[in-house]
């Protein structure tokens, strides 16, 4: 970390242009809503598309009509927080979350 | 400092989700509000058209089929729209050739897929002017315009996901949601124009909701096709394999025997007699082959846009098959049958131009009162953010420029000659060119004479077009009048409509807003200090 710091500070052109210093956190946020909110929303929406009592086309379905409903939520989630640093970690933990029952269900699936 | 509230944060992003794309929206809204008159546009833009006398199916299919046998025996498929409602008024036949005779020498024949419209008096193809007409306007509004489709539809994703965030987030920020819906305070400037917007939102919120969430649902499968990933793999086949289970679509094949295609009429006579109501469209695969299926429709104007449906074979003897309706079929058909509103009967198709209007209101009073807010603060600055210049400019240069530039689009169709080469694309083009110069003329012209000037010329140029109908065309508003052409009528008198409009904004502007070199009274120059 320290070996990082005095690499930022030695080499002035790694550091970042001066309008991502200044927004950075209003840029980083923006990224978690866009993008991790996406990845959120699709890790989800997968996951409790297993769980749905649905044919598995129906339940896909369902969970695609849903998913823009999903993708907002998130993303006015992400806004409300205030620490950039939780967002990150709510998303990184529900899609984890979401991927490794996904996993489950789907050798589950192929087992039965 | 204190951390921002839920409310507070909100608003920030209620103020910037509406922002950024909002002129983009804008101009959705616009083209898509008069889709909902597409048909009466397309009507307007060719006068020429002989009104066709009601026809019975049988006849107008008896027509059709001599047509397509006449012109198109050998391709893969015909399809035969009948006149029957509001939205579908002509007699048209559509044909599409298999894949592999596309590239045959191009004659009429060969082309890959056509369409046209069959007089129903004489059974020869109707011809009007050349023009895009109501449909193009309609289909600006999802394709865009000049930028390759899957590009356009990634984009109108993005743009949309924004609108919706802005409608819930303004849900969130608004306090008083009854209370404000009946407080409309006019002359108040930042004030009423806070009151126009809340007052047409929340009028509208339903609609604007539906719209929107269900604008999203259209290109469902291009937005999300990750969710399919669970169950069924990654890969373009593996989403394709969810595509089919959840619409199933059997391929019909080619059995290479000839066998003559029955008397449609006959058909579509029993299955009217069946059903009791009108047959609407007749689908023929494979037509002239002992593999053919002819698919008889009896479409209701229905929001679920599914109505009778039957399946015959070649010899025209009944297939047992039905179409997909598990739920979220019938709900994707559902919302989507709202969005489009084509089961409209004239209120309700009233009601939806009013809620296009109300949305295109709210958007455009937003970006009004976002101006407004900061132009106080914006001009005591010697020189004020570009940023804060451009939303002036952009402002002036779609909320008034584009219903102009829309306006020269339906002049141009009176005025350029009819026997003109790509006179559709002309007719196009003039709304852009004339969109691209208004902009700029925004961009250079002091911002208080731009409103007014613009709202000035769309007044004008909308009061001329009845009067252009008058001069280059036979069908005016009198003649539509006399032969109660509703449609022509309507679309006359929304022009004359949108005049008077123009023109009230124009001396609302000129009052509220002096142009310099106007000698003002005293106190309206104290205003103008406060809040210009």
């Amino acid at each position: 970390m320290t070996l990082l710091t005095s690499l930022r500070q030695r080499c002035t052109w790694l550091q970042c242009p001066p309008f991502m210093q200044r927004h950075g956190t209003l840029i980083n946020r923006i990224l978690a809503a866009a993008l991790g909110g996406y990845l959120l929303t699709n890790t989800l929406a997968v996951f409790i598309a297993f769980l749905l009592p649905l044919p598995r086309a129906h339940a896909v379905a369902v969970m695609m009509l849903a998913s823009f409903a999903l993708y907002a939520a998130v993303i006015i989630r992400v806004f409300a927080l205030h620490s950039l640093r939780r967002v990150w970690r709510e998303i990184g933990l529900l899609s984890l979350t979401s991927v490794l029952g996904s996993t489950a269900f789907h050798l589950l699936g192929n087992g039965a | 400092m204190k951390p921002a509230t839920f409310r507070e944060t909100m608003g920030g992003l209620h103020t910037w989700t509406g922002l950024i794309f909002a002129w983009l929206l804008f101009f959705i809204f616009v083209t898509g509000t008069l889709g909902y008159v597409d048909t009466e546009l397309d009507r307007w833009m060719q006068p020429e058209l002989a009104t066709q006398p009601p026809i019975s199916a049988e006849e107008a299919t008896a027509l059709a089929q001599r047509y397509l046998q006449q012109h198109h025996p050998d391709a893969e498929e015909w399809f035969i729209s009948l006149p029957s409602t509001r939205n579908t008024p002509w007699l048209q036949v559509f044909w599409r050739y298999p894949k592999d005779r596309h590239n045959q020498e191009n004659s009429e024949h060969t082309r890959h897929r056509g369409r046209v419209r069959l007089d129903v008096t004489t059974g020869k193809v109707l011809q009007g002017r050349d023009t895009g007409g109501g449909q193009w306007l309609y289909k600006l509004h999802y394709k865009l315009a000049g930028i390759p489709r899957d590009a356009a539809k990634m984009l109108l994703g993005l743009f949309t996901m924004f609108m919706l965030l802005a409608l819930i987030t303004g849900v969130i920020i608004h306090r008083h949601i009854f209370h404000d819906f009946f407080s409309f305070r006019p002359g108040k400037r930042q004030r009423s124009w806070l009151d126009l917007h809340n007052l047409t939102s929340v009028a509208s919120l339903p609609f604007q909701l539906m719209i929107t969430y269900s604008g999203l649902i259209f290109f469902l499968i291009s937005y999300m096709p990750f969710i399919a990933v669970g169950s069924y793999g990654l890969g373009g086949d593996r989403l394709q394999a969810f595509i089919n289970e959840i619409f199933p679509r059997e391929q019909i094949e080619q059995q290479h025997q000839n066998q003559p295609v029955p008397d449609l009429s006959q058909l579509v006579a029993n299955a009217g007699q069946q059903w009791q109501q009108p047959v609407t469209t007749v689908e023929v695969h494979w037509p002239g082959d002992s593999g053919s299926e002819i698919h008889i429709g009896g479409y209701q104007p229905t929001i679920l846009r599914v109505g009778h449906y039957m399946a015959l074979d070649a010899s025209g003897l009944p297939l047992h098959k039905t179409l997909p309706d598990s739920a979220p079929v019938i709900f994707h058909q559902g919302i989507l049958g709202l969005h489009e509103g084509t089961f409209a009967g004239p209120v309700l198709r009233g009601f939806y131009l009013l809620s296009g209007l109300l949305g295109t209101l709210m958007i455009a009073s937003g970006l009004i009162l976002w101006a407004s807010k900061r132009r106080a603060r914006q001009l005591k600055q010697p020189q004020p953010d570009p940023g804060f210049m451009l939303v002036e400019r952009l402002n002036a240069g779609t909320l008034i420029g584009l219903p102009a530039a829309i306006g020269l689009y339906f002049a141009a169709n009176r005025l350029i000659p009819v026997a003109l080469e790509n006179r559709a694309e002309l007719e196009q083009s003039a709304l852009f060119i004339s969109w691209g110069l208004i902009l700029l003329y925004s961009a250079r012209r002091p911002i208080q004479c731009c409103w007014y000037e613009l709202s000035l010329l769309s007044a004008t140029i909308y009061a001329l077009l009845p009067l252009l109908s008058l001069i280059t065309v036979e069908q005016h508003l009198f003649w539509g009048l006399a032969n109660s052409d509703w449609a022509l009528v309507g679309v006359e008198l929304g022009f004359i409509a949108t005049t008077v409009s123009f023109t009230i904004i124009a001396r609302k502007l000129r009052q509220h807003w002096p142009q310099p070199g106007q000698r003002t009274p005293r106190k309206s120059a104290t205003s103008m200090e406060a809040t210009a």
